[in-house]
This record gives structure tokens, sequence and C-alpha cells, in this order.
């Protein structure tokens, strides 16, 4: 488990990171997102000893991390891997080699190098890559390497800057699956940092959402779509349909996928009322669909569709128009 | 590809200016009337020259003294007829330059100065005390190389192959004393002095690194040979501005002057 | 002028110094090598987004370095006289210009392979760190493999810069082919022998700089 409370962190006299408190547990797959500069990569920087702050603490596992130094900061770090947008690997090595560097640090027997990283290849899909020049692999295949360097040591917690945002669509969902299958495979407990919110959703239990060194909003994915604080707002701008000058414009948002996909044919057949629909839109993410749908109605009728919204227990809010 | 051509047309205009002035000036250093002169030396020779400047000046002529690095830029410089004469290399410095460039660079006599050339040691105080095998250095460049030979054979430390006029280290016949030879930059000869057995060296840079003139253990005889005097190009030997130039550096106070700047290394020449 | 026949300027000039300067260039590669990395290593460490940064230690070391380099050859080797003397033992022969030219070297050499290690991704450093390396594991499994074959090429460009200086100090008693190519050409007026002699540094130049590539292409 890992516990961060009110985490102050400063480069010279602009604060980064300013009272942080979040909670993640073992297992976890944590999404933490934010415009570019809002200091998702320095808090992730903090959790495994690369940055240090000037406040608050950082404990995981039970042992705080402001406390270690050297020796037990490097053992803290051989149990949290990490990988970045840039794969990082070094180009004129092998597979093979790159996997086993921080083998080699740690003094692991070759013979015991060689079943991990034949394991962990497996579980990578890279067997048939292993002599291979790292600098002659795909975007793809360069970050499942980097993936399987983070895990040979056997980590719990594996840290990800952007470890997506380099690659295409296609090769993204790749890897997002395999980070999964690692998750499930082996507990092992993600730390996702990102910009794109269809990994958020594909992937995350959890979130947080950053903004210029603040925490926003912390919870669950889920519960985060269905609120949708300002922060998400601001994020996503979801609202960026043109809503009408006449009427009520409600959004419903819905998370039941049976409910959403009969919502329109139930208000039209039980209300009988007319309405626009606006704006649509069914995000996927890892337990279930978010449906969101915004409508607008008359004056007269809003009370009636408000009424309906309350008895069927849907989420609704009024928006306004900027 | 433009700027290339344009760097090249350059090149090509300023090379036509600069042939066009020194043209000029050789033309101009031909007639009667030449009222301004240019002479060459090093920073080590400057205070000997000014010595003249003084009466050069009341003869008529505007003066200008140019302070160069080596004997070959001087020879070069006069070529171009960037400078009038120069005052540094020695008469045999200057025959083997003409012989090996081709040139015809002339060296007015009277010398101005005499080199006095001599063996130093700190370890032994006369010549025959430097044993077998002892380390010996000698400067690098060709006269002082070759006044180095020619008074190692003096001594007898060594045979010349004969008839060579100007010899290096590979015309040594026989090593008498089987002396290891050391070739060093002049002006390094006698800072390194302290770790070899002797070193030959013009007496001028003794005195220029201070080196007590105890420590100078023999002195060679032919320092008449070694005059420097003012090098000219050869059609200009003989003009009015060169006699001028010859009167007023072999006046009395020139001949005091150089005692007192040289202390001993270099003699009057005239 | 003399004008010596080819077979003394082969067997009594190139032959000789063409001994004393690769015994010059090897030795004082050597020596360079191992100095001017540990300066780089030196410099990268302490340096801005070093291992262990520190702004004093990398602006005396960068003033430093900086200092030497500024240095015209000829004058280094003079003004250090003391130095090498009380070093090594003498400041004639070959041996006792090792020391100069290692002097003037290393910092070459050094500033060279710092900008190798600086082409390494900060991102690399930081993914070492991430696994629990050691700063000195950094620069043995992380910085030197990375950087190898850029190394390689500095240093083929600091072998041949060792080798211009050979000629330098040759003026001061070291001999060599630069040496007896001012000695027996330039200052005797041979053309015969001083373009010989470039010829001869020419082809050694060529050597280097082909071995360089081989080794390059080698271990790309
Ligand atoms: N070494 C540093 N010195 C000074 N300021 C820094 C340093 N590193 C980061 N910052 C600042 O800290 C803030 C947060 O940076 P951080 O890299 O954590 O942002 P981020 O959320 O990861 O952004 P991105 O999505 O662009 O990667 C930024 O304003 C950045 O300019
Ligand atoms: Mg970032």
């Amino acid at each position: 488990m890992i516990t961060i409370e009110n985490l102050h962190k400063r480069y010279h006299d602009t604060e980064v990171l300013n009272s942080i408190n979040i909670t993640i547990d073992d297992g976890d797959i944590y999404g933490l997102i934010g415009r570019s500069g809002a200091g998702k990569s320095t808090l992730l920087r903090c959790i495994n000893g690369l940055e240090t702050f000037q406040g608050g603490s950082i404990v995981i596992d039970g042992v705080d991390i402001a406390t270690l130094h050297d020796k037990s900061l490097r053992e803290l770090r051989k149990n949290i891997g990490m990988i970045f947008q840039g794969f990082s690997l070094i180009d004129r090595k092998t597979v093979y080699e790159n996997i086993a560097i921080p083998l080699e640090c740690w003094h692991i027997p070759k013979p015991e190098q060689k079943e991990r990283i034949e394991k962990l290849l497996k579980i990578v899909g890279l067997e048939s890559k292993r002599d291979q020049k790292a600098r002659d692999l795909s975007g793809g295949q360069k970050q499942r390497v980097a993936i399987a360097r983070a895990m040979v040591m056997n980590p719990k917690i594996l840290l990800c800057d952007e470890a997506t945002s380099a690659l295409d669509p296609k090769t993204t969902d790749e890897i997002l699956e395999l980070l999964l299958e690692l998750n499930k495979e082996y507990g092992i407990t993600i730390i996702m940092v990102t910009h794109q919110m269809s990994v958020i959703h594909r992937m995350c239990t959890k979130m947080s959402i950053l903004e210029n060194g603040h925490c926003m909003v912390s919870g669950d994915v889920k519960e985060v779509f269905l609120e949708q604080p300002q922060a998400l707002q601001n994020l996503v701008g979801i609202l960026e349909c043109n809503l009408p000058e006449t009427g009520i414009n409600i959004e419903v948002l819905i998370t039941d996928e049976a409910v959403g996909q009969q919502f329109h044919s139930d208000l039209s057949l039980s209300l009988k009322k007319p309405y626009k629909l606006i704006n649509s839109s069914l995000t996927h993410y890892r337990e279930g669909v978010l449906s969101a749908f915004v409508i607008n109605v008359s004056q007269e009728d809003y009370q009636d569709f408000l009424d309906y919204f309350d008895a069927n227990h849907l989420n609704y809010k009024r928006i306004e128009r900027e | 590809m433009k700027k290339i051509v344009m760097l090249l047309a350059g090149v090509a205009c300023s090379m036509l200016l600069f042939s066009g002035c020194s043209d000029d000036k050789s033309k101009t250093s031909a007639t009667v009337e030449k009222k301004s002169i240019t002479i060459a030396t090093t920073a080590l020779a400057m205070p000997e020259v000014e010595l003249g400047i003084e009466d050069l000046k009341k003869r008529g002529y505007e003066v200008n003294i140019k302070v160069l690095q080596d004997a070959t830029t001087m020879c070069k410089a006069i070529e171009n007829g960037e400078i009038d004469v120069a005052l540094h290399p020695h008469k045999p410095w200057m025959d083997s330059y003409n012989s090996g460039n081709k040139t015809d660079i002339a060296m007015l006599t009277p010398y101005i100065h005499k080199n006095t050339f001599g063996l130093f040691s700190k370890k032994y105080t006369k010549a025959d005390e430097i044993p077998d095998g002892a380390k010996i250095i000698i400067p690098q460049d060709e006269s002082n190389m070759a006044r180095s030979l020619f008074m190692m054979e003096q001594l007898n430390f060594i045979k010349l192959k004969a008839g060579v006029t100007s010899p290096t280290d590979l015309d040594i016949e026989s090593n008498a004393k089987n002396v290891k030879i050391f070739k060093i930059h002049v002006h390094q000869v006698i800072a390194s002095l302290d770790d070899a057995d002797a070193a030959f060296s013009a007496t001028l840079f003794a005195v220029s690194n201070k080196l007590d003139p105890k420590y100078q253990i023999a002195t060679s005889q032919d320092a008449d040979k070694f005059g420097v005097g003012f090098i000219i190009a050869n059609k200009n030997k003989d003009t009015k501005w060169a006699k001028d130039i010859l009167a007023s550096y072999t006046t009395e106070k020139v001949r005091e002057g150089i005692n007192v700047i040289y202390k001993g290394s270099s003699i009057p020449g005239f | 002028m003399v004008d010596y026949s080819w077979n003394v300027i082969i067997f009594q000039i190139i032959f000789p110094s063409m001994g004393v300067t690769l015994l010059m260039v090897l030795c004082a590669t050597v020596l360079a090598c191992l100095l001017g990395f540990c300066l780089a290593i030196a410099l990268f460490w302490v340096g801005k987004h070093g291992l262990s940064p520190n702004e004093k230690c990398y602006a005396t070391l960068n003033i430093v370095v900086s200092f030497i380099r500024s240095f015209p050859f000829i004058i280094l080797a003079i003004s250090i006289l003391p130095i090498t003397r009380f070093i090594t033992g003498s400041v004639i022969g070959w041996e006792s210009a090792l020391f100069p030219l290692t002097v003037a070297a290393t910092p070459f050499m050094g500033r060279i392979f710092e900008n190798c290690f600086k082409e390494v991704s900060l991102d690399l450093i930081d993914a070492a760190r991430s696994f629990g390396a050691t700063n000195l594991q950094i620069v043995f499994k992380i910085l030197i493999p990375a950087t190898l074959p850029s190394i390689v090429n500095g240093g083929v460009l600091s072998v041949i810069q060792i080798l211009s200086l050979t000629t330098i100090a040759g003026t001061l008693g070291a001999g060599g082919i630069g040496a007896s190519a001012l000695i027996y050409g330039y200052q005797s007026f041979n053309d015969k022998i001083m373009y010989t002699l470039v010829i001869v540094l020419f082809v050694l130049v060529l050597a280097i700089q082909l071995l360089g590539d081989y080794v390059y292409k080698r271990i790309k």
C-alpha cells in the first residue's frame, strides 16, 4: 500500500506539488491524469525517490521513503519498476542484454538471470527477438522490452510515465493489455501517468486528477466519471458540443449498459414529450460502459423529465450555456 | 554553390589587390625619393633596432618597425615587398635559405653584430672533462645545429663528413666520445641544461635565460662567420636608402648600445 | 642544404622517428584516455544533469579544463617544465614529452568523452536509478556501453590530436616524425624531406582513422 500524505514539492520557488493526498492499495491500477506540467511525472518520481520533496510523507508498505538513503533506497527501488514514454533502452545492446542490466546490477547469478529473462520474454511475447539489437525493434516492441526490464527484479509496484504516449492506437492497446495481464497474473500494483483519458478508462480502478500541482479529484474511476467534477470537465471538455439557446439542457449519465441502450426508447415511450438529443457518448472503461447523453427540453416539460429521472434513479445534471 | 562562387570571387579580388599593392611598393622602392622605411625584427632584437631610428629619421625617413616571429617570415615579407629590411638572421642561415628556396636576398655589410656561441654545462668546467657517452643538447634549427656540430668537431667529440657546408646530425661520420645528441628548439636549449651534461647554444640565449656566465665552458672561434646584418631584396642593396640605413646603424652610439644590451653575447660587427 | 639520399631518409630519418612517434602516441593515448575518462566521468558526475549535481565542483573543473585547453601546447609544455622535470626526472627525450602531452590531451579527451555521456537520454539514467543501480553501476553498465561507439570516435579524434601535438613536443627534444619534418625539412629548407615526412604522417593519420572507423562499425 502506498500512502501519500500532504505532499509538497518545490523547485526553487515554484510549488510543483501542493498538499497531495493519495492512497493506493495493493493490486490497484491507479491513474494519474492531468494537463502537461500539472506535476504528474514529478509525483511519480517522488514515489520511487528519484525526486526529493519538501513536505509531507510517502509511505510504502509501512516504510517512510524520506527516511531511506543509498542502500535502503536502492532496495526500495528494486521493488518498484518504472517505464517511460521514450523506452530508454541501450540501443546497441540486444533485447536479452537490456533486460539483464538490473540483474547484473544486483549480482544475480547467470543461470538465474537466464531463467528470469526467458520467462519474461515469453510473457511480453518477444521470445523470437531475444538476440536482436534494441534499435532494430518497433516502438511497441521496445516498450515490451522496457516492461520486461522493469519487471525483471520482480517488483511489487510498476510506475508508468506516459508509457503508451509514443505508440499508435493498436500498439497502445497491446501494451495496455500486457500491463493488465501482469496486474492480474502477479497482483502487481500499477500507477499510470497519462494524458490519454482512454488509458484511464481501459485500465484503471482508481484515479486522481492533477491540476497545477493540486490533486483536484481522487476516487473510483466509475464514480469520478459519474460525478463529472469540474476538474474532469476541464480535462475532457465534455460540453464542447453547441448547446441550443432555447430550452433547458440536461446531461444524463448511465453506468448500466442495458439501461443506457434502452434509455431513449424508454424515455419517449413513458413520457411522450418531445426532446432534442444534443450529444451522446459511450465510454468503455474497465468495469463497464458509461453512457452520457445531453438532451434539450422545453421549460414547461422540464419538471416532468426530472421526475422521470428521479423515479428511475438516473444520474442527471442541468447544464448551462457558457 | 552561389556562396562558394562568391567566396572564390572574393579571394581572387583580394589577391589582385594584394599583388597590385606589392607591385606598387617595389616600384617606389626602386625610385630615389623613398621616404618611408619598414624594418622588421624580433622582440628580442627590438632594443638594438631602436638604437638607430633617431639617426635615420634625421636623414629624413619615416621609420616603421614590425615585430615578426622568425627569419623565414621576414624573408617572405621581403620577397613580398611588405618590409624593406630585417635584422635577425645571420649570414650562414641567409645563405642556406637562399640556396634552399632559390631566392635572392642579400645581407648588407658591414654586419651590425656577431653572435657568440659556446658550450654550456653545469656539471663540468672544461670541455675535456665531458665524459664518453655524455648527453649533449644542440639547437635543432639548421644554422645553429651546424654551428654546434662544427664546434663539436673542433672539440674532437665527433668527426663530420668531409665537405659538408651545413651539416645536420646525419652527417656525423664518427662519434669518438659516443655522445648522445638531443635536438631541441633554440629557445629551450638553456632551459633543458639541467637534464643533460652539456649544451651548445648562442650566448644570447644564455643571457636571456639569465644563466650565470660561469657555466659557459667553451666559446666558439667562428663568430666572424656568424655576422648578423640587415637583409634586403638584392635589387635594393645599392640604393641610397640602404646606404643610409647602414650609416645610421654603424655609429658609435649603436656600438655602445650593443655592448650594453647583449652583455657580450653579441658583439658589434663593424 | 644537404641533399640526403632516399636511403638516408628512410633508414636514418623515417624509421627511427616513426618508432619514437608511435611509442609517444601510444603511451600518451593510453595515459590521456585513462585520465580523460576519469575527468569526463567527474565532469558528468557533478554536471547539471549528472549523477550527483554539484554546481561549484562543476564550475571549478570546468574552469580548470578550459584553462589548460586555452594554452597553446608549446607554451603549456614550457610552463610546466619544472613539473615535468620533477615527475620524469628530465625535460628531454620522448619519455619526458609524455607528461606535457598527457596534460594537454587529457582535458581534450575529457571534454570529448563528457559530450559522449551527455548524449545519453536522461530517461535512460532515470531508468537505471529506478531499478536500483548505484552511480558507479550507471557509469559502467549504462553510460559506457550506451556510448561506446561515440567514445571510439572521440578516441580517434584524440589520437590524431596527440599525433599532431607530438610534432610540437618534438621541438622540445622528443624527436619523432613531426620534429624530423621540421628539423630536416622545414628548418633546413629541404622540401623533399619535409613533404615525404608529411606523407608519412598522412598515412599514419589515415591508418588511425580507418582503424577507428572499422572498430566503430564493429561495435555499433
Ligand atoms: N528539474 C526541474 N526544475 C524546475 N522545474 C521543474 C523541473 N522538473 C519539472 N519542473 C516543473 O514542474 C512542473 C511539473 O512538471 P512535470 O514534469 O511533473 O509535469 P507533467 O505533469 O509530467 O507534464 P507532462 O505531461 O508534460 O509530462 C512543471 O511546471 C515543470 O516545469
Ligand atoms: Mg511528464
